[in-house]
Order: structure tokens, then C-alpha cells, then sequence
């Protein structure tokens, strides 16, 4: 097995899990944590733990051990969160991920004495003093799921072994005997429910199981270790002492065998008191209608029908959780994109079929050529629809951004997060974070005032920042939006006056003053914090979401708000693509910036500008730009584009229409090339270049006699 | 080692001397089920037992288990008590022969 493909899967695993840790972590700082989300929350640190130990990670095993003893003290109800506790498990969460990172990449990350010295603090067994007294609480909240901790103090150990364990030489009662080495067998219960009768059993083979209580400082691994021989010929249940109802039910539920007599047994070895599966029973009556607890197990005693009602809930829980494993799989995202490339070709090549069947003039066979392009298409909308991820993804590590940088703010902010199941590119959902990330830092630090002004201004001192994301024809919008003061246009405004930006004079549309802020080089904030006001940050937000194919709105009310609007296509792979021809050659203009479709008037032939209802609209002639061979036909057509805000005119022999574009990334080799985006294949089989709208629209509007592009001569 | 079988009309007595583990498992088991199964009532002298295993141990609960035939241990060694005690059954087979001893010995 190649370990280090084993060390990835750890990796990816445990940052699942730390973002479970965080989110439930995050969740316990404001709401008490149901018993189902204090265990997820203990399984996080433990499975971490148990994979660490697999790979020998032990720096990860050892700190990570500190962190699952606090824990469990929570889980147990020995603990209670309060907003220090929380503080303290996020930071060993932090240092854990540090930790697996490090352990992964081969290095060693720095201790954290200090941290380590709180946890041990929090899980030992002096109660911090400044615990209130709420221990209670959660207490009950657990016993009422019906997983209460139980007041045994022994080992519950459930032995099954395989029928060959004798014939490999390993007697079950001798290792019971050495357990009594580790400590006290309280009780035995001998299990010999699958024995035959004389005449039908193979002496030479094993057919008993044993349920034991044992008393015994050893550790679990020390237990374990006894048994360390036949593990592969056994099936070995530890339950450490004051175990959860929930546990044994689980071991009942996977033993697989007779519900009521292994109950039975549990209750013979003491492990679990009548009394305590009572009290279980008191739980279910309150967690489950009553009508179940009514039905036939009330013929069984008191002590069956909560054994077996709560092993089948369990069961079902297993099943629940087996099906929603087989929901999804990990696929390697270079496989995805190479069977999406595979694909495109498909599109292709299913295009140029048609072609073919078109010019034979055969009806039979064109009717199977379009029928499968339909069915391609389909396959290639699958197959785009696979590498869509929810935008949750990106949004579920704000709220400890939000956190960390309001407190280190001293503002109280709470962060509303809606439509985090819109979906979109798994590689814009990786590309999208950092620019996201920039705009709630500014929100919370530019947008959100300090909370005395807010009461001053009659607003509730608690800031909201939310995050919200749709789909919008083709597009998904995601915002970014705070409830604070506002952007100050006078100010924007003066200051992109003090650094040349715009004329003295200028008058501008309050809108246009706000895109002022997304000028390279341009910062508002009198207070320079740690965070922002930098002077870097909104321009490079806008390349980012630009390099995205997106656009940036903003939306900014005084003493209201503002929000961030990002608007990006849903995938990079494919667009709707305006197709042109000059000479022999075809090009693609990206639909989304087309504004409209106009003749060249014959008075424009020599210029570079024409009047557009009023308006000077610069064009360019890509018969220039792109040195095509041939002459200038008598009529040409201007497809008028626009983005960012500016509008430029580019001037093609034919317009071709519409036109589903898979996108082919230039070699390297093309690189340098400005003006063009990418490349794509027609039906015919042809190559077309994809214009790169943004970098022509800059270089027709820049001044004449500046180079960019330069025109070449037709050659 | 060994097994010896006393007939004696519809029932019988079986001596077992020397061990009664996973070794010789087999060999007795055959022989207890042949003087079990072919007589009413029978006997087992458990006094010659000097080690005994888990798979002496199912011999003794398999032969209890044999309906319409009545099965007694006797005169348990040391090393019968002692495995009886650590499983717990000295009870459960019910043997009302079975003498326990703060010597071991019955």
C-alpha cells in the first residue's frame, strides 16, 4: 500500500473533521450543543487521534489526546462550555491543524506549552473556578438522547471468538485468566448460546463468547493487548468504565446477536443496573411517542424494551449513515477534469458528425448524427454538473473569521449566511475565497461601526455581515453585504481627487464614485489597522473576480449598508460564445459582454471611432489587431462590447451568431499573445481564438498612439 | 491420559485421567458422546483432570446439553474448579455434584 497516497487521505479527512471541530465549536459559543453534536464533536478529536496513531504521527496523537480529554469531560457533562473554554478548544483546534500540516509535509510544528497547559487544566480533574455551576445542564441534555453516562467503574469487555481460535492454539479462558493479571474480574458470563449438544459438536472448535466486567487501572491498550494474538480471530468490544448507555446499545446492535439475552448478559455482569436502563426507558418515553413504548414490549419487563427500541434507533442510525457514505465519493479532481476534456472533445467531434451528415444529404443519417449530439450535450452537462460544489464550502470558514476579527475589533457582529447551496465551479469555489475573504474583512472593518456609534445612530450595537449567494440566468451572485454606515462619497471623491484619479472638477454619479474604491492604490481609512486599509486590497479583489470572468457591483446607501454584489459565470469550461469571421478566420466574442450588433457606417472606414447615437464609441479592426490575410470587404459589422464599465466597438467581416463554446487553455507558447483568451474547436473542425474581451475594450480605449494592441499592417 | 468407560446396565461411568484440553479434545469428546448418547444416565469422574481448556470446558456443556439423557460430573480436581470458577458456570451446569473445596480438592 502506498503510504504516502494513505497520508493524503488523512490529510483531507482530518481537514473535514477540524471543520466540523470549528463549526460545532463555533455553534457551542452561542447555543448549548445537543448530545448528538457533543459527541460529533469528541469523534472529530478521536478519529484524528485514531488515524494520527495509525501513521505514527505522535506529536498529532499527543496533543490531540489533551484536546479529547476535555472533550470528553464535556461530553460526560463533567464540563461546561463557556466562552473561555470555547476559545481555548478553537485555538487546539487551530494548533491541531497546524500540527497535521506539519506532519504531513514531513516538518514539525512549534509547541504551544501554553496551550497545552489550559487544556490539561480544563481536562484534569480540577474544575476551572471560573465554571459556573451549570453542569447540570448539559447533563440532562444527554441522558434525555437517551445516552447517559452509567455509574459502573468497571471494564465491560464482549469477547467473541472465531470457532479456529482453538485449533491456532489460543484457549479464550486463558486470556481471561491473564486479564485477572491487569486487574479484578468482577464478573464473567460465560456465552455459550452456540454450543451444540454432544452428539453435533467439533470438540476441536470454539464456540463461546464471554461478557466480563473488570476492574483495572490498566489503559485500553493494555486491556487490548492480552488479546493481541487472536485479533484477527476475534471480535474484541472494550467499553472503558462509565460508558454510555448509547455504547453498550451499540455493541448489542453490532454483536448481531439475540437483542434480549446479550441485555441480559450485560445486566448479569453488572455493567448496566436495571435501574439505569429504567432510567434509559424514562428517557425514550420522553424523546419517542408513547404509542412505541405501548406495543408488545410491554410483555418483555421493563428492562428489553429500551434495550431494543434504542438498538434499533441505532441500527437505523448505522443504516442512515452507510447510505449517505454511498451518497457521495472522493474523486481525484485531475480525473474529473480529464473526462470533462474528454467531453469537450466528444461536443466536438459530435458537432463536426453533424456537419458531415449534413453535407452527405442523407436524412436517415443526419437524424443519428443530431440525435447524438443530444446526447452528448446531456453528457457534457453531467458531466460539468459533477465538478459543482455547493458555495457553503467557502462561506463555512467565515464564521471564525468573523469572530476572530470582530474581537480583535471590539465589535460585536453576528454573520447571517444564506444560500450556501447555490452551486458553482469547484474551481472558482477555491478562487473565489480569497476575494470573499477580503470583502468581509473590509465589511467588518470599514463597513461596520464601532457600537457606540451605531446606538448613536439609533441602530441595534450588535453589526450584521451577510453573506448570501443565488443563481441568477446563468450566473451565480454572491453578496456581501453590512448594515453599517455606508461608503462616504465626499470623501471617496476628495481623495481621488488628492491622488489624481479623477479631474477636480468631475462630476460623477454617486455609483461611479463608489468604483472609485476598486482604483489600484485607493484606501479610505483614516485608521490603518492590522486587517485593512493598506491601500491594496479592493483593486486586487477586482482583477480577482475579473480573472474569474466576474463583475463587482456595489451598492452602497448612507447610514444603511453596503453590499458587495460578485457576479460570476457558473463555469469556466464552457460559455455562451458570440462567433464572428474575419477573412478565413473565426473568432469568439464571450456572449456576455456583447451589447449589440451594428453595421460600420461607410463613413467610418479610415477612423477608429464612430458616433454611436450620440456617443463616441472607439473601435478596433481585428483584421488589424490580428494581421488576418485579405482585404477589407465593402460591409462591415461593429459587435459593440462592453466591460468594466467602458464600451468599445470591434469591427469583424461576418457576424456568425450564437454558439456553445467548450474553452481550450493556450499552450504556454501563446502566452504572451494579448487579446486572445483561449481557443476552442468548432463542429467544422476549425480552430477559433477567443477574444479576450477586457484587454481589447482597454487597449481601444486608451488614447490613440498609445501601443496596446499595436495594429499590424495587413499582411 | 486416558478414558475409561464402566457399563453398567442403562447407565454408565467415565473416568477421565490426565488432561482434558484442546489436544486430546477430540478423542474424548467422541468417547463421552458414544457413553452419553448410549445410555440414560451418566457418570463423569472428573478426579484424574489435571489441566483442562476452554475446549474441556464445551465438552462438559455439550454433554448437559444432550436432551433426554442425564449427565452428572463428580468428584471436580482442582483444575476443573478452578476453570469452572473462572467461566462462571459451576451454577449454570447445575451440578448438584459439584463440591467446591478451599482446597481444591472435592
Amino acid at each position: 500500500m502506498d503510504l504516502s497516497q494513505a497520508l493524503a487521505t488523512f490529510f483531507d479527512e482530518s481537514r473535514d473533521l477540524l471543520a466540523d471541530m470549528e463549526r460545532i465549536l463555533l455553534r457551542a459559543e452561542s447555543d448549548a450543543l445537543e448530545g448528538e453534536e457533543m459527541n460529533a464533536l469528541f469523534r472529530c478529536a478521536h478519529t484524528i487521534k485514531g488515524s494520527a496513531g495509525l501513521f505514527g504521527l505522535d506529536p498529532v496523537v499527543r496533543f490531540t489526546h489533551e484536546v479529547e480529554t476535555v472533550l470528553d469531560r464535556l461530553r460526560q457533562g463533567e464540563l461546561a462550555f463557556t466562552p473561555a473554554l470555547v476559545g481555548l478548544l478553537l485555538e487546539a483546534r487551530d494548533h491541531m491543524a497546524a500540527l497535521v500540516a506539519a506532519a504531513t509535509a514531513g516538518g514539525e510544528a512549534p509547541p504551544a506549552p501554553a496551550l497545552l497547559d489550559g487544556l490539561r487544566a480544563a481536562g484534569g480533574g480540577a474544575r476551572p473556578a471560573d465554571l459556573p455551576a451549570t453542569v447540570a445542564a448539559p447533563l440532562v441534555a444527554v441522558e434525555a438522547s437517551g445516552g447517559g453516562p452509567l455509574g459502573n467503574d468497571c471494564w465491560h469487555l464482549s469477547l467473541r471468538f472465531e470457532r479456529e481460535v482453538l485449533q491456532s492454539g489460543f484457549d479464550p479462558l486463558a486470556m481471561i485468566h491473564f486479564l485477572g493479571s491487569l486487574g479484578t474480574v468482577v464478573h464473567l458470563e460465560t456465552v455459550a448460546d452456540m454450543l451444540p449438544d454432544l452428539a453435533a459438536l467439533d470438540p476441536e472448535l470454539c464456540y463461546l463468547g464471554f461478557e466480563v466486567a473488570l476492574k483495572s487501572g490498566a489503559s485500553k491498550a493494555e486491556i487490548e493487548g492480552v488479546f493481541e494474538f487472536v485479533l484477527d480471530q476475534a471480535r474484541i468490544t472494550i467499553l472503558p468504565p462509565h460508558s454510555r448507555l448509547d455504547d453498550f446499545l451499540a455493541l448489542i446492535e453490532e454483536s448481531g446477536e439475540d437483542k434480549f439475552r446479550l441485555g441480559e448478559l450485560l445486566v448479569a455482569c453488572g455493567s448496566v443496573t436495571e435501574h439505569e436502563l429504567a432510567r434509559a426507558l424514562a428517557a425514550q418515553q420522553e424523546a419517542a411517542p408513547p404509542v412505541r413504548l405501548g406495543e408488545m414490549l410491554v410483555g418483555q419487563g421493563a428492562v428489553q424494551p429500551a434495550l431494543v427500541d434504542a438498538a434499533l434507533a441505532q441500527q437505523k442510525k448505522v443504516e442512515e449513515r452507510r447510505s449517505s457514505e454511498a451518497k457521495s465519493m472522493k474523486i481525484p479532481a485531475d480525473r474529473l477534469d480529464a473526462l470533462i476534456d474528454q467531453v469537450g472533445e466528444l461536443v466536438i467531434a459530435g458537432a463536426a458528425t453533424q456537419l458531415q451528415a449534413k453535407r452527405a444529404n442523407q436524412r436517415e443519417l443526419q437524424e443519428a448524427a443530431s440525435n447524438l449530439l443530444r446526447l452528448v450535450e446531456d453528457v457534457r452537462d453531467s458531466a460539468l454538473r459533477l465538478r459543482m460544489t455547493p458555495i457553503g464550502e467557502v462561506f463555512g470558514r467565515f464564521p471564525r473569521v468573523v469572530r476572530d476579527v470582530a474581537r480583535e475589533l471590539g465589535k460585536d457582529i453576528e454573520l447571517a449566511i444564506s444560500g450556501a447551496d447555490a452551486e458553482l465551479d469547484k474551481s472558482m469555489v477555491e478562487r473565489i475565497g480569497d476575494p470573499l475573504m477580503h470583502l468581509v474583512r473590509n465589511a467588518i472593518d470599514h463597513g461596520i461601526e464601532p457600537p457606540e456609534r451605531r446606538t448613536a445612530a439609533g441602530k441595534p450595537a450588535r453589526g450584521t455581515v451577510s453573506l448570501n449567494a443565488y443563481h441568477e440566468s446563468g450566473s451565480i451572485v454572491i453578496e456581501v453585504a453590512d448594515d453599517g454606515g455606508g461608503l462616504n462619497s465626499e470623501r471617496i471623491l476628495q481623495k481621488a481627487i488628492a491622488k489624481g484619479l479623477v479631474a477636480a472638477d468631475a462630476s460623477l454619479a454617486p455609483a461611479d464614485i463608489h468604483r472609485l474604491i476598486l482604483e489600484p492604490g485607493f484606501s479610505t481609512a483614516e485608521q490603518v489597522t492590522n486587517l485593512s486599509g493598506r491601500g491594496v486590497g479592493m483593486d486586487v479583489v477586482k482583477s480577482n473576480v475579473e480573472a474569474l470572468r466576474g463583475t463587482l457591483d456595489i451598492d452602497s446607501r448612507p447610514g444603511q449598508g453596503t453590499t458587495m454584489r460578485i457576479c460570476l459565470p457558473l463555469t469556466l469550461a464552457i460559455i455562451d460564445g458570440f462567433q464572428v469571421g474575419v477573412g478565413l478566420a473565426t473568432f469568439i466574442v464571450p456572449l456576455d459582454t456583447v451589447v449589440e450588433c451594428i453595421e460600420l457606417p461607410a463613413g467610418a472606414a479610415g477612423a477608429d471611432y464612430l458616433n454611436l447615437r450620440g456617443e463616441v464609441l472607439p473601435f478596433l479592426r481585428l483584421r488589424r489587431v490580428f494581421a488576418v490575410a485579405g482585404d477589407e470587404p465593402l460591409r462591415q459589422n461593429i459587435v459593440v462590447v462592453r466591460f468594466g464599465g467602458r464600451k468599445a466597438g470591434i469591427a469583424v467581416d461576418r457576424l456568425f451568431g450564437e454558439c456553445q463554446t467548450v474553452i481550450k487553455p493556450l499552450g504556454r507558447l501563446f502566452s504572451g499573445v494579448s487579446g486572445i483568451s483561449g481557443s476552442t474547436i468548432l463542429g467544422s473542425g476549425e480552430v477559433a481564438l477567443i477574444l479576450d474581451v477586457a484587454q481589447l475594450v482597454h487597449g481601444a480605449a486608451l488614447p490613440a498612439g498609445t501601443k496596446v494592441p499595436t495594429p499590424a499592417p495587413a499582411a | 491420559m486416558g478414558l475409561r468407560i464402566e457399563e453398567a446396565g442403562r447407565a454408565c461411568r467415565v473416568v477421565i485421567d490426565g488432561d482434558l484440553t484442546v489436544a486430546n479434545a477430540a478423542e474424548v469428546g467422541d468417547a463421552l458422546g458414544v457413553a452419553v448418547l448410549g445410555h440414560d444416565e451418566t457418570e463423569v469422574d472428573l478426579a484424574g483432570v489435571e489441566e483442562m481448556d476452554s475446549a474441556g470446558l464445551q465438552i462438559m456443556l455439550a454433554a448437559k446439553r444432550c436432551a433426554g439423557r442425564t449427565v452428572r460430573f463428580v468428584n471436580h480436581s482442582a483444575a476443573v474448579l478452578s476453570l469452572l470458577e473462572l467461566a462462571n458456570l459451576g451454577q449454570q451446569l447445575g451440578d448438584p455434584l459439584l463440591f467446591r473445596a478451599s482446597d481444591g480438592r472435592a
